[in-house]
């Protein structure tokens, strides 16, 4: 296997891609078509690149391999370090795959497309570093820094009606990097130099020092999860966002605290911080149960999906508390599959909408006149309730599992969330699948056959993943 | 191998769905038919389904989880390997002639592919490999139901009961760590919450078995063609149901009275669909009533005859087609007319259908008259008699009385073509040969059915259309919407509007603009006038300054 | 007592530029823009090599050195000086003015404030600083502006002249008290004897005067308003420039003859800074002039320098100086940016004016994006580096509240900043922007590229800077 520094690939792949991009041009005749192909080509290419690397490490959990440091800082000295997992790298291609469903869905858009695909692929090369941080300085470089490309996709192309919203939004999460640069250069100075992630908890400090300290971080994380009570911060943005690609990207965010989580938690909990775990278990069962049941109730199908999406993580985020590191990788899988069900769901939701303002129709019904959007849709949301379309069902089984045996009102208070939403996005399916009866001239359009075959190319992605995400790494 | 066989079918199921045809579909339907049946005979005659055959796959191997996918036979699996072979038979013969279907090489094909479906269910060497297939199978009957209202209700509780086994074999895997159907038995001793787990389990048995209050998903089948219907409800309740309450028996053991608990829900749903049998207008809804009832036996047998149940398997199944195919007659022959209160009078016209019909009770009486033993008989009887009352009475609403047709109808009243009544043959003369019972039951047996037809009170009840059931609803969803779904969206919208609106809005957030704008004013106002505000900041300064330096001084 | 003369090449030269702009003024009828800017530039350029070839060569010991920080700080006020002094001359030759008042006074300044650098006699220092604080008033009411700059550059002298009324007592009765000007004297007097107030409120008064002319609060109130009526070449350069040297002389005070003086007003410093700190942060959000609004951020800045200043040490000072830098770099790309917002030959300031920057002028708005994310600290640009720095230093000394209330800064100053990204970016465009000369996309790009050389590889600026501060506090 020759000796590719992969994670410098990973993060200077997308950048080169934005260089192609601000070098391409496009005119009404093209209409943004290029600079779309070379985002779609520089992600195809990253994909194929972590595909080569999941060959060159093992799928063992925690065991971080392909490991490359750089020197930045002599005095004080901080190295960044870099290294991935079967863990890491499963959330890259995920979210790689999300995005190019993304880029997919807005190749019609043309307007301000280069802006667009810049500011996307600065973000995926920002993602990449962040899930590639082996110690903490660069953990929070990337953390804190994919926060501005996300500001202003959400600002230039979400198309939400509250800015308001959009900038409590980010002063919210921007209180969470502050609290956690803090956290960071508190244990970096006590350390008297570089920690890795894995170290964190061999650190001892004073009582009021870790309580103070792993509450910034919790909170710090906490703040990238739509967590009541400040979900409305989050979900006024996440949900009010019309363009399927910048829907996708807000929506990772609570992903990114998730990795978080699972990166800092320590291997043996002090005894300083349990109550800390108990709060955030007791806060996240809370909020699981508050976001379904207003997704129950709330007509906008776009606050249904980020409804979904937020019990969904929370409940990864449930998994990823639990006292072993085995389900973890479980976690992995699911969030693999997961990712790309909602970005998929996102695209197609985005463009029945499309359809239903252009031609001033209603909800209903909208899908009986497209079959080929029905036919994918529906097997979208059945791969999202869990059914065995893809790794979430195995995945889930596992960590619902590992729930009812550590802590069983936690796992009934969550299944419950869960089988609200389910309920929820079955309702729409139907509600939207309606025979209703509408003028042959006001018919909607169904999605091309091109845009057909590319999602169920996606769909056969998730039906592989039911066995094993990680099936090409066999042998 | 059975593994090769099953590949086989599998492959002409997906190319039957994926290589629609337009053209010659009745034709390409017999292809399918006969390329199946070709298919299995082969491989029955040359590995019958028997000998005990193993074939399995890798398919899970994580630190958490090692799972094999399989497909077996042996003695234990050939009833239900025969009974799915029945019914696909059964449906594909009639997929080819039934007037009604719109899609059938579609439909042939999703019936070929379920068929596979349900062998894996069969084969489950663990608790996995049977979730998984059977939620496959529910996609795939969704995919096969047209009507959306059967789609929704179909699903709404078939999802439910997946939900429920769900979490219930997470409970299992949970504390027992294994996901082999042993791990059931040591589950049902020392479980941490036996009532739960119970309750999970019953209730997705009751879905699967389509028994009392958990069967109108498969009611709601009445609006879709017969072929469609008839092979959803013998797959799903009288295969999967039974597979599944075989094969997670061991549960009955979480609580005391959980075969109790069992024999109760059957009689219940025996009355319902007895209930259901003398009162629905719709012939379709009646046949479904009678795989109600069919089912609820079923479920009985095999906890009190659990021995025999595997030996009585085909021939009970094959006398539910063989009951269906005989109900479905009349709506065959007056072009589909769906309400029984629309009929009447036919035995003018159908003489061969009303023969054939009497045939098929007797055959249905001898099958049971000749699996009755000491354990069973009161349920066999019970089961007898509520059938022998309702097949009469629809025989005599259908065949004997006033004719209430209209002219359009009665003009075209007439026998199916001799297609219909190739399996009707086929069944019953199997049925005859394979079981028999005393020769006076030959004979009284058909007596009293023609008798109680001719003569039956209820008869009376076909005029009556006001008596008749158009709609049923089912309790269940009843509840569900105006118990617990709308007092929780009351509750969501209460929550929404106090905490997100209220608290989080108007408080919280409007404190923290209000607090931020007087700062904000404060600043603008303080830097308004620099020679005025000047001097203050100077002499604020200044002030301060020598304050420090006072305080250091008096400190040290 | 032999006098080096070789030391004050740099203020030779810069002389001598003065000198041949007067006579060009003079005696050249046609004299454009672009012939003061060309003799200022080969000047400044001078000076800079010769400070680099002189930079520890003294003038005259006692009075007038130059050392290794003295000349760090002289090299970055003549780099800083020549970009504004380039982008200067695009302002001229775009509204066609004359600039040979600008460039003169610019001169002046830079003479005055290079020399006060090297100045180690209490009296010489603080007469150029003030010289050079004053000559401000004449760069204010430069033409262009007046209606704005009169009343403005007004109130401006007012305090200038109390303040150079202060300084002029306070040196005198020091020098009076302690025989002598230089700082050994000063710092021998003020370790063996004990302070009283009157000397006490001097020397307080000295250094006090150093953060007036840098702008911190409570100090303030006179930076907002002339920096935002100021016209740019003007506005760009008091921003910047002069910070170097003010910083530089507060240090050099502050660690030598005045530090018994610091020693005692540190409780002051640390309040002065957490009020700067909030002032810059609130009041950024109460402006819409871009200019007032980057005024209120140096507030910001000059607030968490004076938090690190206030314990003196050699980390503290060389952490200052690092965020200084890069938040001056920021602030100068901001400025550099401001050179291309025109319309219809009037250069804009207000913000609805800049509604929707970015779609006419992308690569403009990308600039003043990456530069105001720089000065929020983030990360992957520089400053983040600077803010590395800081909170380092603050937690070896478990300075936890300082962090908590920098942090709190950072999250108001945001939502301005915020503010200003959503109308280049997210509003409508209102008004058309005039086409901006090749030579600001230049400059732009080269301030891009020393962020990102700089980024990569801090070495370059970090090892050198460490260098030529050490031993500033020995």
């Amino acid at each position: 296997m020759p000796n590719i520094p992969f994670i410098l690939v990973f993060i200077l792949l997308p950048l080169c891609g934005i260089f192609f991009a601000l070098c391409s041009q496009d005119n009404e005749k093209t209409k943004g078509r290029n600079v779309l192909s070379v985002a779609f080509l520089t992600v195809l290419v990253n994909i194929a690149f972590i595909i080569f690397a999941f060959l060159s490490v093992s799928s063992e959990y925690g065991k971080m391999q392909l490991q490359e440091s750089y020197l930045w800082l002599k005095n004080p000295k901080i190295v960044l370090s870099f290294g991935v997992d079967s863990f890491s790298l499963l959330l890259m291609l995920g979210i790689h795959l999300a995005l190019l469903i993304g880029i997919w869905g807005v190749r019609k858009d043309y307007l301000f497309q280069k802006s667009r695909m810049i500011f996307t692929l600065l973000f995926l090369s920002l993602v990449n570093g962040f899930l590639a941080a082996l110690d903490i300085i660069s953990f929070f470089i990337f953390f804190e820094a994919m926060l501005i490309p996300l500001f202003m996709l959400i600002g230039m192309f979400g198309e939400i009606k509250r800015q308001a919203g959009l900038f409590r939004f980010m002063i919210y999460n921007l209180c969470g990097v502050l609290l956690l640069f803090s956290a960071v250069m508190i244990l970096y100075n006590h350390n008297h130099g570089a920690l890795m992630l894995n170290q964190i908890s061999d650190i001892k400090m004073g009582q009021v020092k870790e309580i103070v300290i792993w509450s910034a971080i919790f909170l710090a994380f906490l703040s990238r999860i739509p967590i009541w009570p400040f979900h409305s911060w989050v979900s006024v943005v996440s949900s009010g966002i019309k363009n399927p690609l910048v829907f996708i990207v807000a929506n990772l965010m609570p992903l990114f605290g998730i990795y978080s989580f699972i990166r800092f938690w320590p291997q043996s909990m002090p005894d300083t911080i349990i109550f800390i775990v108990t709060a955030l278990e007791i806060i996240s069962v809370i909020s699981m149960l508050f976001i379904a049941l207003i997704g129950l109730i709330n007509k906008d199908i776009q606050y249904k999906i980020f409804s979904f999406m937020t019990v969904y993580y929370i409940f990864f985020l449930l998994g990823s508390f639990l006292p072993t590191d085995q389900v973890l990788l479980n976690v992995g899988f699911s969030l693999f599959a997961f990712m790309i069900i909602f970005s998929a769901l996102e695209v197609l939701v985005s463009f029945q909408e499309e359809e239903r303002t252009e031609k001033n129709l209603s909800a209903e019904g909208i899908l009986c006149k497209m079959p080929r959007a029905s036919a994918i849709f529906t097997f979208m949301v059945f791969a999202g309730l869990g059914l065995p379309l893809s790794a979430m069902f195995v995945n889930n089984f596992v960590l619902v599992s590992g729930l009812l045996v550590y802590n069983f009102n936690t796992a009934i208070v969550a299944l419950a969330a869960l089988v609200f939403v389910a309920s929820a996005m079955v309702q729409e399916l139907f509600m939207r699948r309606t025979k209703v009866e509408c003028s042959v001239d006001n018919e909607p359009m169904d999605i091309s056959k091109l845009d057909s075959c590319f999602m169920w190319l996606i769909a056969i992605v998730l039906l592989l993943s039911l066995s094993d995400p990680l099936w090409f790494m066999r042998g | 191998m059975f593994a090769l066989t099953t590949l086989k079918v599998l492959a002409v199921g997906l190319a039957t769905v994926f290589f629609q045809k337009n053209r010659l579909v009745k034709s390409w339907a017999f292809v399918l038919f006969a390329a199946v049946a070709a298919i299995l005979a082969y491989d029955f005659e040359q590995n019958t389904p028997f000998e005990a055959s193993l074939w399995f796959v890798h398919w899970i191997k994580t630190p958490t989880l090692n799972l094999n996918l399989g497909l077996k036979t042996g003695m234990e699996y050939a009833p239900f390997i025969f009974g799915g072979v029945a019914v696909l038979l059964f449906s594909l013969y009639y997929n080819i002639f039934y007037p009604l279907e719109k899609d059938r090489l579609r439909a042939g094909g999703l019936y070929v592919l379920i068929f596979v479906l349900l062998m894996f269910i069969l084969s489950a060497g663990n608790i996995m490999q049977l979730l998984l297939s059977i939620c496959l199978l529910d996609i795939l009957i969704f995919v096969l139901l047209p009507e959306l209202a059967a789609k929704r209700l179909f699903l709404s509780f078939n999802l439910v009961a997946d939900v429920l086994l769900f979490i219930l074999f997470a409970f299992v895997w949970g504390q027992e760590n294994s996901l082999y159907f042993g791990a059931l038995t040591k589950y049902a001793r020392h479980s941490s919450y036996p009532l739960l787990a119970f309750s999970l389990w019953i209730g997705a048995v009751a879905v699967k078995c389509g028994l009392a209050f958990f069967h109108n998903s498969i009611l709601e089948l009445k609006n879709i063609s017969f072929v469609r219907q008839n092979f959803v409800a013998t797959v799903v309740i009288l295969l999967v149901g039974p597979i599944l309450l075989y094969k997670t028996h061991a549960l009955f053991n979480l609580v005391p009275q959980g075969e109790l608990v069992l024999k109760v829900l059957a009689a219940i749903s025996l009355a319902w669909g007895l209930w259901g049998c003398l009162f629905s207008d719709f012939l379709k809804a009646r046949i479904l009533y009678f795989y109600m009832m069919l089912s609820a036996l079923f479920a009985v047998l095999l906890v009190i005859d659990r021995a025999n149940f595997l030996t009585m398997l085909i021939p009970l199944i094959c006398v539910g087609l063989l009951i269906s195919a005989a109900m479905i007659l009349p709506l065959i022959g007056a072009a589909n007319e769906p309400l029984l209160s629309q009929t009447g009078g036919f035995i003018q016209r159908m003489k061969v259908s009303f023969v054939f019909s009497i045939a098929a009770a007797l055959v249905e009486a001898v099958v049971l008259l000749s699996f009755m033993n000491s354990l069973n008989q009161w349920w066999i009887v019970a089961f007898l008699f509520c059938h022998f009352i309702a097949f009469s009475h629809f025989l005599g609403q259908v065949y004997f009385g006033d004719v209430l047709a209209d002219e359009r109808v009665w003009a075209i009243v007439k026998n199916p073509t001799m297609f219909y009544f190739i399996p009707l043959l086929f069944l019953g003369g199997g049925l005859s040969t394979v079981c028999c019972v005393e020769p006076i039951f030959y004979i009284l047996v058909p007596m009293a059915v023609v008798f109680f037809a001719w003569q039956c009170p209820l008869r009376r009840l076909g005029a009556e259309k006001q008596v008749l059931i158009q709609e049923e609803k089912s309790p269940v969803l009843v509840l569900y919407k105006e118990i617990f779904l709308l007092p929780l969206k009351f509750v969501g919208r209460v929550l929404w509007i106090t905490i997100d609106f209220l608290f989080v809005e108007r408080v919280m957030v409007a404190l923290l603009r209000r607090f931020v704008f007087v700062l904000i004013r404060t600043s603008m106002f303080l830097h308004k006038n620099m020679r005025v505000c000047g001097w203050f900041f100077l002499l604020f300064g200044l002030g301060y300054a020598a304050a420090v330096f006072f305080w250091q001084k008096g400190a040290f | 007592m032999s006098l080096n003369w070789f030391a004050l090449f740099p203020e030779f030269f810069l002389v001598l530029t003065l000198v041949g702009s007067v006579f060009v003024r003079l005696f050249r009828e046609k004299a454009t823009p672009k012939t003061f800017y060309t003799l200022s530039k080969f000047g400044v350029a001078a000076a800079f090599i010769a400070t680099l070839i002189f930079y520890n060569q003294s003038f005259w010991n006692g009075v007038y050195e130059n050392s290794l920080h003295s000349s760090l700080f002289k090299v970055f006020i003549y780099l800083f000086a020549a970009v504004t002094m380039f982008l200067s001359a695009k302002y001229f030759l775009s509204k066609d003015y004359p600039s040979f008042r600008f460039y003169s006074f610019i001169l002046l300044s830079l003479l005055f404030l290079t020399s006060a650098l090297s100045a180690v006699d209490i009296r010489l220092m603080v007469v150029l600083l003030e010289l050079g604080f004053l000559l401000n008033f004449y760069l204010i009411r430069s033409p262009g502006n007046d209606d704005e700059t009169y009343p403005v550059s007004f109130n401006f002298s007012l305090y200038a002249f109390l303040w150079t009324i202060f300084m002029a007592f306070a040196v005198s009765y020091v020098v009076k008290i302690v025989g002598g000007g230089s700082f050994e004297d000063i710092a021998m007097y003020c370790n063996a004897h004990e302070i009283n107030w009157q000397l006490y409120a001097c020397g307080a008064i000295v250094l006090l005067g150093c953060l007036y002319k840098l702008g911190v609060a409570p100090f303030h109130f006179w930076t907002a308003d002339v920096f935002g009526a100021a016209i740019l070449p003007v506005g760009s350069y008091l921003m910047i420039v002069p910070v170097f040297a003010y910083y530089a002389a507060f240090v050099q005070l502050s660690v030598g003859p005045l530090a018994v003086h610091f020693d005692f007003l540190k409780p002051a410093f640390y309040a002065f800074s957490l009020i700067s700190i909030f002032i810059g942060a609130i009041g950024a959000n109460g402006e819409i002039n871009l200019r007032r609004i980057m005024a209120y951020s140096r507030i910001f800045v000059l607030g968490i320098v004076l938090l690190l200043l206030s314990s003196i040490t050699e980390i503290s000072i060389f952490s200052s100086f690092i965020y200084l830098f890069v938040s001056m770099l920021a602030l100068g790309g901001v400025f550099a940016a401001c050179y291309a917002l025109k319309n219809k030959g009037d250069y804009l300031r207000r913000l609805n004016e800049l509604s929707g920057l970015a779609e006419s002028k992308p690569f403009i708005a990308a600039a003043m994006l990456i530069f105001m994310v720089s000065l929020l600290g983030f990360p992957p640009l520089l400053g983040f580096l600077g803010m590395v720095f800081i909170v380092d230093n603050l937690v070896a000394y478990q300075d936890y509240v300082s962090i908590f209330v920098i942090m709190l800064g950072i999250v108001i100053l945001a939502a301005a900043y915020l503010r200003v990204i959503k109308t280049f970016y997210f509003d409508v465009k209102r008004s058309n922007f005039d086409r901006a000369d090749r030579g600001i996309y230049f400059m732009l790009l080269l301030i891009l590229a020393v962020i990102l050389v700089f980024v990569l590889s801090p070495k370059y600026l970090v090892n050198d800077v460490e260098m030529a501060l050490r031993g500033l506090v020995s």
